[in-house]
């Protein structure tokens, strides 16, 4: 996984696992791996994989079970309103380095409109 | 782990390390960043007792602290003698007797070391990586890297990384790491002392710098500039 530098490293781990969790590829109401293995796993000290997992602990995604170790959800709609949010974040920051820029809310809309055709017609 | 207070040791006005005081504790990777000459390398000798302190005192709370029972120390010099591998390996072991082989064999296989080659045949990235795999293997409470990455290839590097991370019991030990340079260490340290002259200018988390959405590079020049 590539991170960017300049952002916490466990948000974006985080965000990953949530990912991860909404496409299926981490099972619903399955164990977390161990720290140790997420440290190898993503490359990253275990002490960053701690505060991922203090991180999805407060939004309730895995709650830790003494001697079972850390439980993922069960609640599917849960991941979907969090994959949400984390949508809307990313839209956020977008919107408002394009601010920064002095871009108005019709170009920015244009904007992404164009872009997104240009990637269709790259297809 | 490693209580540190008011540590001075100074070969002359602006060689060496003053005034240092710092706690290093359980669970954590310790940077020891700064340009050659910022007192690094006198800091890691004072800890594994290789020179001894004009001031100050170090405090190292685990059960036996004498010498270097319980710190595994990677020093930038050359510790090898002469011959093969495998005679380094019981040279090694007859000072250091928490040696896990297990580990050792595994490590030394990630780097393509033989116990046959002879050590004065192996290319400078090797036998950094053999001083490594000696580190790295033992069973200790604190683990200290003095410049692991100096003079090494990207491959090795990435090895070196993972087989800390991997090997190591990082939640249960204490790891230092010096490098006179903070590029692509975002991943490895969790808390990072910025030396210079002989002195701390500054030590900060890494999440907290980037927190304020700078990379440990960033970070690191806007100290200097």
């Amino acid at each position: 996984m590539n991170f960017t530098k300049n952002k916490p490293i466990y948000l974006q781990i985080a965000h990953e696992i949530i990912l991860e969790i909404y496409n299926h590829n981490i099972s619903l109401a399955s164990i977390m791996p161990s720290v140790r293995e997420l440290s190898v796993k993503y490359q990253v000290t275990p002490k960053t994989i701690q505060a991922v997992n203090k991180h999805l602990n407060e939004l309730e995604i895995i709650t830790t079970k003494p001697g079972v170790g850390s439980v993922i959800t069960a609640d599917y709609e849960l991941i979907k309103h969090i994959h949400k949010l984390n949508g809307k974040s990313y839209t956020l920051e977008y919107i408002e380095s394009m601010k920064k820029l002095s871009y108005q809310d019709d170009e920015i809309i244009n904007y992404i409109k164009s872009s997104l055709k240009g990637e269709h017609n790259n297809d | 782990m490693i209580n540190i207070t008011n540590l001075t040791k100074l070969y002359s006005p602006k060689k060496g390390i003053s005034n240092f005081t710092y706690n290093f504790e359980k669970g954590n990777v310790y940077g020891l960043i700064g340009p050659n000459g910022a007192g690094k390398t006198t800091l890691i000798k004072l800890l594994t007792n290789f020179v001894f302190n004009d001031e100050g005192s170090i405090e190292k709370n685990f059960e036996n602290n004498e010498m270097l029972k319980n710190i595994s120390y990677m020093p930038e010099f050359n510790i090898l003698i002469p011959g093969s591998v495998k005679k380094n390996i019981e040279f090694f072991t007859m000072t250091y007797s928490d040696m896990n082989y297990d580990t050792l064999y595994s490590v030394l296989d990630t780097f393509e070391i033989d116990l046959k080659d002879n050590v004065k045949k192996l290319s400078t990235g090797k036998v950094k990586a053999l001083h490594f795999a000696l580190t790295i293997s033992r069973d200790a409470k604190v683990y200290i890297f003095d410049e692991p990455f100096s003079g090494i290839d990207v491959i090795t590097r990435k090895r070196i990384v993972n087989e800390i991370l991997k090997e190591v019991d990082i939640e249960d030990s204490t790891v230092i790491i010096s490098s006179h340079e903070l590029h692509d260490m975002d991943q490895l340290l969790d808390e990072v002392i910025l030396l210079d002259k002989s002195e701390m200018i500054t030590s900060k988390s890494v999440e907290s710098i980037k927190e304020e959405n700078k990379s440990l590079y960033e970070w690191f020049l806007s100290n200097f500039i």
